[in-house]
């Protein structure tokens, strides 16, 4: 079902980590270590930027502190350098300073008292050559300060130079001795120091450079500042070096400086070490050393880790000077001790992180795996529902069963075709509603799918509790689940509707095929060229040949050459209009005979080709019959005729006989008044008697032609009749030789007639024939019983049903014949040919008249197989 | 002998004449002539007749409402009537008369000599 796939997704939804692993026994296992190295791994990586960010805490530590010893320092040498602008200032304020001026001035400025690392102060004048002398002899004679002076006095080095930056004035005294007369100028390191100076009318540092009396390279640095001429304009270089005097200057020993400069704090593992110039890298020289905090460090070796360097630069009046800060493992240590907090407590956090990942893991897992349980229960009861929903709504009967083909569940619809509930059909109860007839096929096919699982389509008939029966078609499949069964399901469709449609179907195509084949009417089918596609049996019948015989022949067979194009022509125009007829024609026989018809045609389709069905009907019985009915409508008139004349007679004949019996009662009277002896009296009376008998005879004649008001009917036998009839002309017969042959047949159904009637009928026509006999000859009278078609083919409905039965009387002569011209005029009332012989001509029309009184028919034609005429009298048996 | 009283209605009157002159030639008879069969009843009931020749096609009264009215007469129920008629044939009757339905008949024209022979089958001489 579709919603497992949902479930299936969330049962085996891989958890992450089995994404990259797969699913298998081992992947906890694997999960696990995998883990484990993992954060191993990431240990290792954890420390090392750890490390790596210790480091460089450390070293922006040891930065900052670089940076606030740079401030210690650089605050340091303004003193120093405030100590110069002061000096300069004095000397800028004085028109003179003398030497004990200046002595009084560095010792109250307590110049060596608070600034360490002062060698000493000097006062440095400008001398040029000229005023050499001059300035050698003043100092010599200086005794401001000591009484004899300076008698030793003299620049040195010796030598003549452009200029000389001569030592005046030097404080400490102890120096005095060494330095006064000491021309700086002349090292290349100073004058070029003493010569920025007067240039750029700022305190100027030197380089580093040994002091005289030092034995060992200590480093020192002096720094100078230049004096001008008092009140001296120094805007410019031109005015400055014009106005140079000399240059104030202060000989420090730079290690000493910053020695007491020691911060309180982690001093001690901070290395610092000042350089003259400006270098940013490890590679300093000692050479240009100024300061070293440590001095019997050993250097550190570049490899060594644990090592923190720091540089920066700092520019000392004029000079730039490097500041370098050398932190080694104590620094770190201390350094890092700060970090420690952070450490915990990141150390904490990570800790914290991970148990609260376990516990998370943990406490949610089960939450997790409930929630999965959930969902699953949730997609599970969707899916359940998806099921109901759908079987119950199912427009099929849907049954499922385990494995072993035990019902588990039945739908609503399956119920209903089964006619069983629920609970009957549960194990394998549905099969018990099956119908008899395909219980047992039922039974095996089901138990042949349990046994192999295979789709099997069947059909059966439920037969319900009700009785009633249900056709229905199944398809009974394996449900299985990871390529097991598990179960089986049959889906049952009710085909009842489809079945009854199939036989309706069926039934109506055998219906319109019998309605095609059993019509008493000719049917052709045939396409536009006139091939026969289809006749039925009543065509063939037409058409003289068999339904086969007619497959394999064209229309055009049947149809008379005289008649060709006509029928052509309606094919023809059956391609436009779509019926045709109904029209009267002719078709020919198998035997060359032509037979009459009528024909309706009409275009059909089938299957978009469009073929021409014809009705064709045999109507030789109706043109015979509308001969016959011709006729009868002739006799039909001539019946009205004699009725009428016979009317007329019977009213003239009954006017007639009163004259008459007057006339015969008076001929009585008279003949009563005429003695024996008037002959001729006698005589004319006799004529009139004669003639009034006559007369009466034919007034008879009318009167027997009339409409009589009831035929007495009785039931007689025929037989009798004629045999009775036979007798009364027995005479005439004999007296002519003319032999009478009698075949009546016995037995024949008795029916009403009116014998005397019958007699004056047979009478008559035994009289006629004897006429037409001479001398021999045969009478032969038949009697049968037979169906009117047989006697009469051309007998129509309103005259007499076909299939009447009658009793057929049969008279046959061997006389003359009625020739053929009259034959048609033998029923007329007044018709005789014997009139000379005293014929009135009634006498056929009263037979006929009496006959059809009967319900009868009569006709009279002539002998086919010999000269004579026959008479056919029928009558209906009643 | 008395004569037999023989009545005759027919609206011919030239018939009745002859028929009563030669009827009464016989002697025998004794004929009452009645022309109208209206008049035929009262006529009936006053002469008394032994026997009644009736015609049946009068234009006054039918010859057979004429004998329904005598038979319902008790004094007339039993006198034999002849229906006299030209209507019907001596074939079908023969020559002295026959029964055709139950009643009697005698064909027209007939001669004196069947007239007799018709009463004395009928009340005798």
């Amino acid at each position: 079902m579709v919603p497992s796939t949902e479930i299936e997704k969330i049962a085996e939804r891989p958890m992450p980590a089995e994404k990259l692993f797969g699913q298998s026994r081992s992947t906890p296992a694997l999960i696990s270590y995998t883990t484990l190295i993992v954060l191993v791994l990431f240990s290792f990586l954890a420390s090392s930027m750890m490390k790596k960010w210790t480091y460089r805490e450390v070293n922006m530590r040891l930065h900052q502190e670089l940076e606030e010893r740079r401030l210690v320092i650089y605050s340091q040498m303004e003193r120093y350098i405030n100590y110069l602008q002061s000096t300069q200032a004095f000397f800028a304020a004085s028109k003179h300073v003398d030497r004990d001026e200046w002595k009084v001035f560095v010792e109250k400025y307590g110049l060596f008292e608070k600034y360490p690392g002062i060698v000493a102060t000097a006062y440095i004048e400008r001398i040029t050559p000229e005023t050499k002398e001059i300035f050698q002899s003043e100092v010599r004679n200086d005794t401001s300060i000591l009484k004899e002076g300076y008698p030793d006095f003299k620049i040195f080095p010796e030598g003549d130079r452009s200029e000389y930056f001569v030592i005046k004035y030097i404080e400490p005294d102890s120096e005095r001795k060494m330095i006064m007369g000491f021309d700086i100028g002349s090292e290349a390191t100073r004058r070029s120091a003493l010569e920025r100076a007067r240039d750029l009318g700022a305190p100027v540092a030197t380089g580093r450079f040994k002091l005289l009396q030092d034995k060992e390279d200590k480093p020192a640095i002096g720094l100078i500042i230049p004096i001008y001429k008092n009140g001296a304009s120094v805007a410019n270089l031109n005015e400055r070096l014009e106005g140079l005097v000399g240059f104030v200057n202060i000989v420090l020993r730079t290690q000493l400086i910053f020695e007491k400069m020691k911060p309180a704090d982690f001093h001690n593992n901070i290395r610092y070490r000042i350089y003259d110039g400006e270098y940013l890298t490890r590679y300093l020289s000692n050479d240009h050393l100024l300061f070293d905090s440590a001095p019997d460090s050993p250097e550190y070796s570049d490899n060594n880790d644990d090592q923190f360097t720091s540089f920066i630069s700092l520019t000392v009046a004029e000079r730039v000077w490097t500041i370098r800060a050398d932190g080694g493992a104590g620094f770190m240590i201390e350094a890092s001790n700060e970090l420690l907090p952070f450490y915990t407590l990141l150390t904490g956090m990570v800790f914290s992180a991970l148990i609260f990942a376990i516990v998370y893991l943990l406490t949610t897992a089960r939450f997790r795996a409930q929630e999965e349980a959930k969902k699953m229960l949730e997609k599970l009861q969707q899916s359940e529902s998806i099921f109901h929903t759908m079987t119950d709504h199912s427009p099929l009967g849907i049954i499922l069963t385990d494995r072993e083909g035990q019902t588990q569940y039945v739908n609503s619809v399956a119920q209903q075709l089964s006619g069983l509930d629920s609970d009957a059909c549960l194990g394998l109860g549905w099969l018990n509603a099956i119908h008899p007839h395909d219980s047992e096929r039922i039974r095996i096919e089901w138990l042949q799918v349990v046994k192999s699982p295979h789709l099997v389509r069947t059909d059966f008939r439920f037969l319900r509790k009700d009785g009633t029966t249900v056709w229905v078609h199944a398809n009974i499949a394996p449900i299985l689940q990871a390529g097991h069964v598990f179960g089986y399901a049959a889906t049952i469709e009710d085909v009842s509707e489809r079945m009854l449609m199939e036989l309706a179907l069926r039934e109506s195509e055998q219906y319109n095929r019998s309605l095609f084949d059993q019509s008493p009417i000719g049917l052709l089918l045939c396409d536009r060229a006139g091939s026969i596609i289809d006749v039925n049996a009543a065509f063939a019948k037409i058409v003289g040949r068999s339904v086969k015989e007619c497959l394999s022949v064209t229309y055009w067979k049947t149809v008379p050459k005289e008649k060709m194009d006509y029928e052509k022509k309606v094919f023809e125009s059956l391609r436009s209009s779509d019926t045709r007829g109904p029209y009267e024609t002719e078709l020919v026989r198998k035997d060359g005979s032509l037979t009459a018809v009528r024909i309706w045609s009409l275009v059909v389709q089938k299957a978009e080709i469009s073929f021409i069905m014809s009705s064709v009907e045999d109507i030789n019985d109706r043109k015979l019959v509308e001969e016959g009915l011709r006729r009868a409508q002739d006799d039909l008139i001539e019946s009205e005729k004699t009725s009428m004349v016979a009317k007329l007679a019977a009213g003239a004949a009954h006017e007639v006989k009163n004259p008459l019996a007057i006339i015969l009662q008076g001929i009585d009277y008279l003949s009563g008044c005429v003695s024996g002896k008037e002959k001729e009296a006698a005589q004319v009376l006799l004529d009139m008697s004669t003639a009034v008998k006559r007369a009466d005879g034919i007034v008879k004649g009318l009167l027997d032609v009339a409409v009589f008001t009831e035929l007495l009917l009785k039931q007689e036998n025929i037989n009798e009749t004629i045999e009775d009839s036979i007798r009364l002309v027995k005479s005439i017969a004999d007296h002519k030789h003319i032999s009478i042959v009698k075949k009546l047949k016995s037995n024949l159904s008795k029916f009403q007639i009116d014998r005397n009637k019958i007699i004056h009928v047979l009478l008559n026509v035994f009289t006629n024939a004897f006429d037409s006999m001479k001398e021999g000859g045969t009478l032969t009278i038949e009697t049968r019983e037979v169906l009117t078609e047989e006697a009469f083919p051309h007998a129509t409905p309103d005259i007499m049903e076909k299939k009447r039965k009658v009793v057929l009387i049969n008279v046959e002569d061997t006389g003359r014949g009625i020739p053929p011209d009259i034959l048609d005029h033998v029923f007329e009332p007044f018709f005789t040919t014997k009139r000379g012989q005293g014929g009135t001509g009634l006498g056929l029309s009263l037979v006929r008249s009496i006959v059809q009184m009967h319900n009868g028919i009569i006709e009279i034609e002539n002998r086919k197989d010999q000269s004579g005429a026959r008479v056919k009298i029928m009558f209906p048996i009643r | 002998m008395s004569k037999k009283k023989v009545m005759l209605v027919d609206d011919e009157v030239g018939l009745t004449r002859l028929m009563k002159l030669n009827l009464e030639a016989t002697e025998k008879y004794d004929v009452r002539v009645e022309n109208k069969g209206s008049l035929a009843m009262s006529a009936a009931r006053e002469f008394k007749p032994d026997i009644i020749f009736l015609d049946i096609i009068m234009p006054d009264m039918e010859g057979s409402e004429v004998a329904r009215q005598m038979r319902a007469d008790p004094t007339l129920r039993n006198v034999p009537i002849i229906f006299l008629t030209a209507t019907i044939t001596v074939d079908e009757v023969g020559p002295t008369g026959g029964e055709v339905g139950g009643e009697t008949f005698l064909a027209k024209p007939v001669t004196v000599r069947q007239l007799i022979d018709c009463i004395k089958k009928h009340i005798g001489e």
